[in-house]
């Protein structure tokens, strides 16, 4: 007779595993999130965008996400993943709407979410406006 | 009659549960291993997902082995020696699969899903296709049961235990071991190369529990204490949603591959050519990758990839 794991119990470890491991991540500070700043961008971009130099960035108000215009153009987008930050240049989007002083970028890709981007009116048209020329459907 | 073998990742799964609390609390005192909890989450559930779907649907490749069993041109022995040759031409099986599965975007689709974490701790080793039974992956084992005539129910058994095997490397609390155990098997530093996403690690290390078949096949590079690895993918996912972990790559390599004006050829590049390729070179292979790197930092093209140490 095999050694087996009841298929009951193997549900049972899995239920109650999974949310421990969550909560012991969790009371050992693993919900902390890194807020964006220009050393922490530096960083960021030079790990994962070599090459592209940085010529412009607005940061949101929550110092979450970045938006990026580097010195050939084209533009970026940074934001944090909890206590990493990820950077990517900015493909063609799926959705731009500006509702007030917040800018929601949805793009194709389905492997990044929608972010959101708080700024003044001001400082948010010129982003806007660089922004439409990536395509998509855009909502002001 | 095969004889009855365990579920040895059925098994684990308590060893999974235990190892991975104990490295939460002994990685926050040392500083060497770090859970977010939200990437903590994303990564458990790939491992659940992955583990129901291989109980719900296991049975499609298990059954094609087993239809295959019939014809085989010899028969493998059930003897713990017999056993013990099975598991090493096994992995090399595995080494065979895994760099096929970084070098195809087919296969690629399902296991970008075990690198789109920016951590390397316990939970990155359960985060993990949910793809398995349908990708095509399991007729690499079909040459192990027409020509050796090894039994699905062994190469089962074999496979959970390469598994269970893989699992305690994905760990940055152990630094080195001794070096004739780095010479032979897969250990935390050389998988934690395995998991880099910097130009000089990308797609090295494929060995699942021996190192020896990236040695000799010169896809072995070492851990270097200068360059430390940075964990991910080369374009980075930004989400923790299961379903968009799962098959984000899938849904990309349909646009790619489905996008209007392409020769037969280009699509068939989307689907079967390298990560990275694109029929308008606007995106980069490893190769371009490392040749951008090399050049930025001045270095001899191409660089020496250590094979034996």
């Amino acid at each position: 007779m095999a050694l087996e794991m009841p298929l009951e119990w193997l549900l049972g470890l899995v239920a109650t595993g999974v949310p421990l491991a969550i909560l012991l991540a969790h009371l050992h500070g693993g919900s902390a999130q890194v807020t964006l700043d220009d050393p922490t961008l530096d960083h960021t971009l030079a790990e994962q965008l070599p090459g592209k130099a940085l010529a412009e960035s607005l940061i949101s108000a929550d110092r979450h996400t970045a938006l990026l215009r580097f010195q050939d153009g084209s533009l970026g987008i940074a934001w944090s993943m909890e206590r990493h930050a990820a950077a990517r240049e900015l493909g063609p989007l799926a959705r731009l709407e500006l509702a007030g002083d917040t800018l929601t970028i949805r793009m194709q890709d389905p492997a990044w979410a929608p972010r959101q981007i708080t700024a003044s009116p001001e400082t948010l048209a010129p982003w806007m406006d660089r922004l439409r020329t990536l395509g998509g459907r855009h909502a002001a | 009659m095969p004889p009855e073998l365990p579920d040895v990742v059925a098994l684990a799964v308590p060893f999974f549960i235990l190892s991975m609390a104990l490295e939460i609390l002994v990685g926050v005192r040392t500083g060497r291993a770090r859970y977010d909890t939200r990437d903590t989450a994303a990564s458990l559930a790939m491992g659940a997902g992955n583990l129901a779907i291989g109980i719900g649907f296991g049975f499609i490749s298990y059954g094609v082995l087993v239809a295959l069993y019939p014809y085989r041109l010899m028969d493998w022995g059930w003897s713990w020696p017999w056993f013990a040759l099975a598991f090493v031409i096994d992995d090399l099986r595995y080494y065979i699969f895994h760099r096929m599965a970084h070098r195809m975007r087919w296969w690629w689709w399902g296991h970008v899903t075990h690198h789109s974490s920016q951590h390397y701790n316990l939970s990155t080793a359960l985060r993990q296709e949910w793809n398995g039974p349908f990708n095509g992956s399991f007729l690499l084992r079909a040459p192990l049961v027409l020509l050796f005539g090894m039994h699905p129910t062994m190469l089962v058994f074999l496979g959970g235990i390469n598994l269970v095997y893989q699992y305690w490397i994905h760990t940055e609390t152990i630094r080195r071991l001794p070096a004739p155990i780095e010479f032979i098997f897969n250990t935390p530093s050389h998988h934690r190369v395995h998991h880099g996403a910097n130009p000089r690690y990308l797609d090295a290390n494929y060995g699942g529990t021996f190192i020896i078949w990236d040695r000799l096949l010169g896809t072995f590079v070492a851990e270097q204490d200068s360059e430390p690895v940075r964990y991910g993918l080369v374009k980075n996912i930004a989400t923790y949603n299961p379903l968009r972990i799962a098959f984000h790559e899938l849904i990309a390599l349909t646009q790619d591959a489905l996008q209007p004006g392409l020769s037969l050829g280009q699509r068939l590049g989307y689907v079967f050519g390298p990560p990275g390729w694109s029929h308008d070179g606007s995106r980069q292979t490893t190769e371009q990758i490392q040749a951008a790197w090399r050049a930025r930092e001045g270095l001899a093209p191409p660089p020496e990839r250590e094979r034996v140490e």
